[in-house]
Protein backbone atom coordinates (compact mmCIF):
# COMPACT_ATOMS: atom_id res chain seq x y z
CA UNK A 1 0.00 0.00 0.00
CA UNK A 2 1.59 3.27 -1.10
CA UNK A 3 2.71 5.81 2.06
CA UNK A 4 -0.15 8.83 2.15
CA UNK A 5 1.49 11.81 0.81
CA UNK A 6 1.24 15.03 2.86
CA UNK A 7 -1.71 15.85 1.02
CA UNK A 8 -3.94 13.24 2.15
CA UNK A 9 -2.50 13.13 5.43
CA UNK A 10 -3.58 17.03 5.46
CA UNK A 11 -6.80 16.30 4.21
CA UNK A 12 -8.01 13.83 6.78
CA UNK A 13 -6.65 16.22 9.65
CA UNK A 14 -9.10 18.74 7.76
CA UNK A 15 -11.65 16.45 7.98
CA UNK A 16 -11.10 15.37 11.64
CA UNK A 17 -10.30 19.03 13.02
CA UNK A 18 -11.35 21.84 11.77
CA UNK A 19 -15.01 21.80 13.49
CA UNK A 20 -13.62 21.41 16.53
CA UNK A 21 -10.93 24.47 15.77
CA UNK A 22 -13.56 26.61 14.16
CA UNK A 23 -15.18 26.25 17.67
CA UNK A 24 -11.91 27.28 19.82
CA UNK A 25 -11.70 30.18 17.03
CA UNK A 26 -15.42 31.04 17.74
CA UNK A 27 -15.27 31.28 21.32
CA UNK A 28 -11.68 33.08 21.71
CA UNK A 29 -13.64 35.45 19.30
CA UNK A 30 -16.37 35.52 21.61
CA UNK A 31 -18.65 34.10 18.37
CA UNK A 32 -17.11 36.36 15.81
CA UNK A 33 -17.78 33.85 12.72
CA UNK A 34 -15.56 35.68 10.20
CA UNK A 35 -12.67 36.25 12.27
CA UNK A 36 -12.50 32.97 13.78
CA UNK A 37 -12.92 31.27 10.30
CA UNK A 38 -9.64 33.70 9.08
CA UNK A 39 -7.91 32.37 11.72
CA UNK A 40 -8.27 29.00 11.38
CA UNK A 41 -7.60 29.09 7.74
CA UNK A 42 -4.31 30.89 9.00
CA UNK A 43 -3.55 27.82 11.10
CA UNK A 44 -4.10 25.58 8.73
CA UNK A 45 -2.03 26.67 6.12
CA UNK A 46 0.55 26.78 8.94
CA UNK A 47 0.39 23.34 9.90
CA UNK A 48 0.32 22.49 5.89
CA UNK A 49 3.38 24.08 5.88
CA UNK A 50 5.60 22.57 8.88
CA UNK A 51 3.52 19.01 8.37
CA UNK A 52 7.02 17.30 8.11
CA UNK A 53 8.42 18.91 11.22
CA UNK A 54 5.05 18.69 13.35
CA UNK A 55 4.91 14.79 12.73
CA UNK A 56 7.92 14.44 15.09
CA UNK A 57 7.18 17.03 17.51
CA UNK A 58 4.34 18.45 19.46
CA UNK A 59 2.00 16.99 16.94
CA UNK A 60 -0.51 18.60 13.90
CA UNK A 61 -3.28 19.59 16.40
CA UNK A 62 -1.78 21.16 19.20
CA UNK A 63 0.67 23.26 16.64
CA UNK A 64 -3.17 24.38 14.92
CA UNK A 65 -4.26 25.50 18.24
CA UNK A 66 -0.89 27.50 19.58
CA UNK A 67 -0.94 29.33 16.13
CA UNK A 68 -4.27 30.08 16.14
CA UNK A 69 -3.95 31.39 19.43
CA UNK A 70 -1.54 33.56 18.92
CA UNK A 71 -2.97 34.74 15.58
CA UNK A 72 -5.75 35.70 17.98
CA UNK A 73 -3.77 37.49 20.21
CA UNK A 74 -1.86 39.03 18.10
CA UNK A 75 -4.75 40.11 16.29
CA UNK A 76 -6.27 41.72 19.62
CA UNK A 77 -3.07 43.50 20.25
CA UNK A 78 -3.49 45.90 16.52
CA UNK A 79 -5.28 49.05 17.06
CA UNK A 80 -8.77 49.31 17.46
CA UNK A 81 -9.45 50.92 14.12
CA UNK A 82 -8.41 47.50 12.27
CA UNK A 83 -10.86 45.69 14.53
CA UNK A 84 -13.85 47.42 13.96
CA UNK A 85 -14.33 45.36 10.82
CA UNK A 86 -14.21 42.27 12.94
CA UNK A 87 -17.08 43.23 16.16
CA UNK A 88 -19.04 39.58 16.32
CA UNK A 89 -22.47 40.63 14.58
CA UNK A 90 -24.96 37.53 13.33
CA UNK A 91 -25.73 38.02 9.86
CA UNK A 92 -29.05 38.41 8.58
CA UNK A 93 -29.51 34.58 7.42
CA UNK A 94 -32.14 32.02 7.06
CA UNK A 95 -33.20 30.81 10.87
CA UNK A 96 -34.52 27.28 11.24
CA UNK A 97 -35.65 25.55 14.28
CA UNK A 98 -33.97 22.39 15.13
CA UNK A 99 -35.45 19.40 17.13
CA UNK A 100 -34.46 20.31 20.74
CA UNK A 101 -35.86 24.06 19.68
CA UNK A 102 -32.38 25.92 18.91
CA UNK A 103 -32.81 28.45 16.45
CA UNK A 104 -30.47 26.92 14.04
CA UNK A 105 -29.07 29.72 11.41
CA UNK A 106 -27.50 28.58 8.04
CA UNK A 107 -23.74 27.69 7.72
CA UNK A 108 -24.69 26.34 11.59
CA UNK A 109 -24.36 29.24 13.55
CA UNK A 110 -26.07 29.79 16.61
CA UNK A 111 -28.78 29.75 18.77
CA UNK A 112 -30.38 31.99 21.44
CA UNK A 113 -29.23 30.51 24.33
CA UNK A 114 -25.30 30.54 23.14
CA UNK A 115 -25.66 34.59 22.22
CA UNK A 116 -25.54 35.02 25.69
CA UNK A 117 -22.55 33.56 26.91
CA UNK A 118 -20.88 35.07 23.55
CA UNK A 119 -21.84 38.15 24.85
CA UNK A 120 -20.75 37.30 28.13
CA UNK A 121 -17.54 36.02 26.99
CA UNK A 122 -17.10 39.40 24.95
CA UNK A 123 -16.57 41.29 27.93
CA UNK A 124 -13.44 39.39 29.30
CA UNK A 125 -10.22 40.69 28.27
CA UNK A 126 -8.45 38.71 25.28
CA UNK A 127 -6.32 36.60 27.42
CA UNK A 128 -8.12 36.10 30.37
CA UNK A 129 -10.98 34.86 27.59
CA UNK A 130 -8.42 32.47 26.44
CA UNK A 131 -7.40 30.99 29.53
CA UNK A 132 -10.93 30.47 30.51
CA UNK A 133 -11.25 28.59 27.31
CA UNK A 134 -8.18 26.34 27.08
CA UNK A 135 -8.69 25.47 30.94
CA UNK A 136 -12.34 24.52 30.84
CA UNK A 137 -13.18 24.21 27.27
CA UNK A 138 -9.98 22.39 26.04
CA UNK A 139 -9.41 21.41 29.27
CA UNK A 140 -5.90 21.86 29.69
CA UNK A 141 -4.26 21.87 32.66
CA UNK A 142 -2.54 24.69 34.49
CA UNK A 143 0.80 23.97 33.38
CA UNK A 144 -0.31 23.55 29.59
CA UNK A 145 -2.16 26.61 29.71
CA UNK A 146 0.50 28.30 30.65
CA UNK A 147 2.90 26.99 27.78
CA UNK A 148 0.68 27.85 25.34
CA UNK A 149 -0.16 30.94 26.56
CA UNK A 150 3.45 31.79 27.30
CA UNK A 151 2.41 33.22 30.77
CA UNK A 152 3.48 31.91 34.26
CA UNK A 153 1.01 29.35 36.10
CA UNK A 154 -0.21 31.99 38.89
CA UNK A 155 -1.26 34.37 35.88
CA UNK A 156 -3.28 31.47 34.62
CA UNK A 157 -4.98 30.74 37.89
CA UNK A 158 -5.65 34.06 38.78
CA UNK A 159 -7.13 34.71 35.34
CA UNK A 160 -8.99 31.51 35.19
CA UNK A 161 -10.48 32.30 38.82
CA UNK A 162 -11.40 36.27 37.79
CA UNK A 163 -12.92 35.11 34.30
CA UNK A 164 -15.11 32.45 35.89
CA UNK A 165 -16.26 34.85 38.68
CA UNK A 166 -16.60 37.24 36.26
CA UNK A 167 -18.88 34.76 33.75
CA UNK A 168 -20.84 33.83 37.06
CA UNK A 169 -21.87 37.23 37.80
CA UNK A 170 -22.74 37.88 33.98
CA UNK A 171 -24.48 34.66 33.02
CA UNK A 172 -27.00 34.57 36.23
CA UNK A 173 -27.38 38.91 35.79
CA UNK A 174 -31.32 39.22 34.85
CA UNK A 175 -29.85 41.20 31.86
CA UNK A 176 -27.08 41.57 29.25
CA UNK A 177 -24.39 43.72 29.75
CA UNK A 178 -23.70 46.30 26.49
CA UNK A 179 -20.46 45.23 24.70
CA UNK A 180 -18.96 48.05 22.26
CA UNK A 181 -19.46 46.69 18.97
CA UNK A 182 -21.51 43.68 19.80
CA UNK A 183 -25.41 43.31 18.79
CA UNK A 184 -27.17 41.58 21.35
CA UNK A 185 -31.04 39.93 21.45
CA UNK A 186 -30.81 38.98 17.82
CA UNK B 1 -20.16 27.62 38.10
CA UNK B 2 -22.01 24.66 36.98
CA UNK B 3 -20.17 22.48 34.07
CA UNK B 4 -18.47 25.74 32.62
CA UNK B 5 -17.65 23.24 29.74
CA UNK B 6 -21.35 22.83 28.56
CA UNK B 7 -22.00 26.20 28.86
CA UNK B 8 -19.41 27.24 26.63
CA UNK B 9 -19.91 24.37 24.24
CA UNK B 10 -23.31 25.78 24.40
CA UNK B 11 -21.90 29.07 22.75
CA UNK B 12 -20.64 27.35 19.54
CA UNK B 13 -23.36 24.65 19.17
CA UNK B 14 -23.39 24.08 15.71
CA UNK B 15 -24.25 21.46 12.93
CA UNK B 16 -21.95 18.24 12.60
CA UNK B 17 -21.98 18.47 8.75
CA UNK B 18 -18.88 16.96 6.48
CA UNK B 19 -16.05 19.18 5.92
CA UNK B 20 -14.90 19.57 2.42
CA UNK B 21 -10.88 20.24 2.87
CA UNK B 22 -10.32 20.86 -1.01
CA UNK B 23 -10.25 24.70 0.24
CA UNK B 24 -8.21 24.54 3.08
CA UNK B 25 -5.80 22.16 0.72
CA UNK B 26 -5.47 24.82 -2.28
CA UNK B 27 -5.11 27.57 0.10
CA UNK B 28 -1.81 25.77 1.52
CA UNK B 29 -0.14 24.34 -1.45
CA UNK B 30 -0.64 27.83 -3.07
CA UNK B 31 1.49 29.28 0.02
CA UNK B 32 3.70 26.16 -0.30
CA UNK B 33 4.40 26.69 -3.59
CA UNK B 34 4.97 30.51 -3.47
CA UNK B 35 7.73 29.85 -0.86
CA UNK B 36 9.62 27.32 -2.87
CA UNK B 37 9.65 29.78 -5.48
CA UNK B 38 11.07 32.76 -3.26
CA UNK B 39 13.66 30.28 -1.82
CA UNK B 40 14.87 28.72 -5.26
CA UNK B 41 15.44 32.26 -6.63
CA UNK B 42 16.98 33.89 -3.86
CA UNK B 43 19.22 30.56 -3.34
CA UNK B 44 20.44 31.44 -6.93
CA UNK B 45 21.30 34.86 -6.52
CA UNK B 46 23.28 33.82 -2.70
CA UNK B 47 20.40 34.88 -0.55
CA UNK B 48 19.00 33.59 2.08
CA UNK B 49 15.30 33.10 2.75
CA UNK B 50 14.09 33.18 6.47
CA UNK B 51 10.55 32.33 6.71
CA UNK B 52 8.44 34.89 8.72
CA UNK B 53 4.93 34.70 10.30
CA UNK B 54 2.44 35.17 7.10
CA UNK B 55 4.88 34.73 4.11
CA UNK B 56 8.67 34.47 2.94
CA UNK B 57 11.36 37.27 3.58
CA UNK B 58 14.45 37.65 1.16
CA UNK B 59 16.97 38.93 3.42
CA UNK B 60 19.68 40.49 1.99
CA UNK B 61 20.54 42.94 4.85
CA UNK B 62 17.54 45.38 5.87
CA UNK B 63 16.41 45.15 1.95
CA UNK B 64 13.11 43.00 1.75
CA UNK B 65 12.69 41.57 -1.74
CA UNK B 66 9.63 42.24 -3.26
CA UNK B 67 9.53 39.74 -6.15
CA UNK B 68 11.98 36.85 -6.59
CA UNK B 69 15.28 38.27 -7.75
CA UNK B 70 16.39 37.76 -11.50
CA UNK B 71 18.27 34.41 -12.28
CA UNK B 72 20.77 34.16 -14.51
CA UNK B 73 20.22 31.16 -16.95
CA UNK B 74 22.54 28.05 -16.03
CA UNK B 75 22.71 25.32 -18.70
CA UNK B 76 20.62 22.46 -17.75
CA UNK B 77 22.47 19.22 -17.22
CA UNK B 78 21.79 15.27 -17.37
CA UNK B 79 23.58 14.33 -14.29
CA UNK B 80 23.10 14.84 -10.93
CA UNK B 81 26.24 15.61 -8.65
CA UNK B 82 25.98 16.89 -4.88
CA UNK B 83 29.42 18.46 -4.85
CA UNK B 84 32.21 18.74 -7.38
CA UNK B 85 34.61 15.82 -7.21
CA UNK B 86 37.44 17.71 -9.85
CA UNK B 87 37.77 20.64 -7.66
CA UNK B 88 39.21 20.22 -4.18
CA UNK B 89 37.85 21.26 -1.29
CA UNK B 90 38.52 24.65 0.75
CA UNK B 91 40.02 23.19 4.40
CA UNK B 92 37.93 23.73 7.43
CA UNK B 93 40.66 25.43 10.18
CA UNK B 94 39.99 26.14 13.39
CA UNK B 95 38.83 29.93 13.81
CA UNK B 96 41.09 32.26 16.37
CA UNK B 97 40.95 35.76 15.63
CA UNK B 98 37.83 38.05 16.80
CA UNK B 99 34.56 37.75 17.23
CA UNK B 100 31.95 39.42 16.80
CA UNK B 101 28.54 40.55 18.55
CA UNK B 102 25.48 37.74 17.83
CA UNK B 103 27.38 35.01 16.81
CA UNK B 104 30.49 32.94 16.78
CA UNK B 105 32.28 30.35 14.64
CA UNK B 106 34.50 27.66 15.99
CA UNK B 107 35.96 27.62 11.84
CA UNK B 108 36.64 29.15 8.97
CA UNK B 109 37.83 27.96 5.53
CA UNK B 110 41.44 28.27 5.31
CA UNK B 111 42.00 32.23 4.09
CA UNK B 112 38.55 33.21 4.99
CA UNK B 113 37.93 35.48 7.95
CA UNK B 114 34.73 37.21 9.98
CA UNK B 115 34.44 40.02 7.59
CA UNK B 116 31.63 41.23 10.25
CA UNK B 117 28.46 40.71 11.40
CA UNK B 118 25.29 42.24 13.58
CA UNK B 119 22.77 40.83 16.10
CA UNK B 120 21.05 39.76 12.73
CA UNK B 121 23.89 37.71 10.74
CA UNK B 122 27.49 37.25 10.60
CA UNK B 123 29.58 37.07 7.43
CA UNK B 124 32.57 35.22 6.95
CA UNK B 125 34.61 35.87 3.43
CA UNK B 126 38.11 35.47 1.95
CA UNK B 127 40.48 37.78 3.04
CA UNK B 128 40.42 41.00 1.12
CA UNK B 129 36.97 39.83 -0.39
CA UNK B 130 35.95 42.95 -2.66
CA UNK B 131 32.07 43.23 -1.19
CA UNK B 132 32.42 44.11 2.22
CA UNK B 133 28.92 44.55 3.07
CA UNK B 134 28.21 41.95 5.48
CA UNK B 135 24.22 41.93 4.49
CA UNK B 136 25.04 40.98 1.02
CA UNK B 137 26.40 37.30 0.59
CA UNK B 138 27.18 36.26 -2.63
CA UNK B 139 30.66 34.23 -1.95
CA UNK B 140 30.21 34.53 1.54
CA UNK B 141 29.15 32.11 4.08
CA UNK B 142 26.11 34.11 6.22
CA UNK B 143 24.74 32.43 9.79
CA UNK B 144 21.38 33.64 10.82
CA UNK B 145 18.03 33.21 12.74
CA UNK B 146 15.06 31.79 11.33
CA UNK B 147 11.85 33.40 12.78
CA UNK B 148 10.94 31.20 15.77
CA UNK B 149 7.36 31.18 14.28
CA UNK B 150 7.97 30.18 10.72
CA UNK B 151 7.45 26.96 9.73
CA UNK B 152 10.32 26.03 7.70
CA UNK B 153 10.00 24.06 4.81
CA UNK B 154 12.48 21.16 4.05
CA UNK B 155 10.99 19.67 1.06
CA UNK B 156 13.91 20.01 -1.82
CA UNK B 157 12.78 21.82 -5.04
CA UNK B 158 12.17 18.91 -8.00
CA UNK B 159 12.01 19.06 -11.34
CA UNK B 160 8.10 19.10 -11.03
CA UNK B 161 8.28 22.26 -9.13
CA UNK B 162 10.49 24.17 -11.76
CA UNK B 163 7.67 23.31 -14.23
CA UNK B 164 4.63 24.36 -12.34
CA UNK B 165 6.34 27.81 -12.03
CA UNK B 166 7.72 28.03 -15.29
CA UNK B 167 11.09 28.21 -14.56
CA UNK B 168 12.27 25.05 -16.72
CA UNK B 169 15.86 25.29 -17.54
CA UNK B 170 16.78 26.99 -14.05
CA UNK B 171 19.17 25.13 -12.39
CA UNK B 172 17.19 25.52 -8.82
CA UNK B 173 16.72 21.79 -8.15
CA UNK B 174 18.07 21.03 -4.50
CA UNK B 175 18.61 17.71 -2.37
CA UNK B 176 17.63 17.69 0.79
CA UNK B 177 19.59 15.30 3.33
CA UNK B 178 18.08 14.84 6.85
CA UNK B 179 21.36 15.25 9.56
CA UNK B 180 22.48 15.79 13.06
CA UNK B 181 24.13 18.98 13.99
CA UNK B 182 24.69 18.87 17.71
CA UNK B 183 22.43 16.38 18.49
CA UNK B 184 19.59 18.05 16.81
CA UNK B 185 17.32 17.66 13.67
CA UNK B 186 18.97 19.56 10.78
CA UNK B 187 18.52 19.89 6.86
CA UNK B 188 21.33 20.23 4.55
CA UNK B 189 19.92 21.14 1.36
CA UNK B 190 22.27 20.79 -1.85
CA UNK B 191 21.90 21.96 -5.59
CA UNK B 192 21.17 19.11 -7.62
CA UNK B 193 23.50 21.05 -9.78
CA UNK B 194 26.34 22.63 -7.81
CA UNK B 195 28.05 25.64 -10.15
CA UNK B 196 29.31 28.85 -9.02
CA UNK B 197 25.83 30.48 -8.45
CA UNK B 198 24.25 27.64 -6.15
CA UNK B 199 24.54 27.63 -2.40
CA UNK B 200 24.37 25.18 0.41
CA UNK B 201 22.90 25.47 3.50
CA UNK B 202 21.97 23.63 6.62
CA UNK B 203 19.24 24.68 8.91
CA UNK B 204 19.12 23.14 12.65
CA UNK B 205 17.89 23.84 16.03
CA UNK B 206 20.25 24.95 18.68
CA UNK B 207 19.95 23.73 22.16
CA UNK B 208 18.06 27.30 23.42
CA UNK B 209 15.64 26.61 20.41
CA UNK B 210 16.95 28.83 17.96
CA UNK B 211 16.32 28.05 14.29
CA UNK B 212 19.87 28.86 12.83
CA UNK B 213 20.27 28.83 8.88
CA UNK B 214 24.31 28.68 7.73
CA UNK B 215 24.75 29.39 4.18
CA UNK B 216 27.89 29.28 1.81
CA UNK B 217 28.62 28.66 -1.72
CA UNK B 218 28.92 25.14 -3.54
CA UNK B 219 32.26 26.32 -4.46
CA UNK B 220 33.69 25.60 -0.91
CA UNK B 221 33.54 21.95 -2.46
CA UNK B 222 32.50 21.10 1.29
CA UNK B 223 31.22 17.30 2.09
CA UNK B 224 28.02 16.91 4.73
CA UNK B 225 31.03 16.25 7.57
CA UNK B 226 32.45 19.97 6.96
CA UNK B 227 29.48 21.43 6.89
CA UNK B 228 28.03 19.98 9.66
CA UNK B 229 31.46 20.00 11.74
CA UNK B 230 30.78 24.01 10.32
CA UNK B 231 27.25 24.13 11.40
CA UNK B 232 28.66 22.75 14.97
CA UNK B 233 30.71 25.07 16.11
CA UNK B 234 27.88 27.73 15.20
CA UNK B 235 27.32 29.55 19.14
CA UNK B 236 24.14 32.41 18.67
CA UNK B 237 24.54 34.80 21.51
CA UNK B 238 22.25 36.71 23.65
CA UNK B 239 21.95 39.65 21.38
CA UNK B 240 21.41 37.60 18.59
CA UNK B 241 17.75 37.97 16.69
CA UNK B 242 15.95 37.16 13.44
CA UNK B 243 16.18 39.44 10.56
CA UNK B 244 13.20 41.57 9.33
CA UNK B 245 12.73 42.70 6.02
Amino acid sequence: MPRPTRDDEFATFVQNHRTSLLKFACLLTAGDGHQAEDLVQTALTKVYLAWPKLRRSEGELAYARRTLLNSHIDETRRPRWRRERSTPVLPEVAAYEGPDGILGLEHGRFGPDGQRVRVALATLPARMRAVVILRYWLDLSVEDSARMLGCTQGTVKSQAAKGTAKLRDLLTAPSLPTVPGYQTGR
Amino acid sequence: MDNLKDILDSAVLMEDAPVDPSADLARARGHLRRRRMTRAGAGAAGLVVIAAVGGALVASGTEKAATVPAIASAPATTTARTKDDSLPAIALVAYTGEQVPGYQVGFVPKGWEIQGGSSTVLAIAPKGFKNQDVHQWVGKIAVLLESKDASPDHEPVTQADLEAWGMEGENLETTVAEVTVNGNQAWLTRPKTPDKSTTVSVAFADDKGHNVVVQGPSSLNWDDAQWIKFAQSVKVLKNAEAGRG
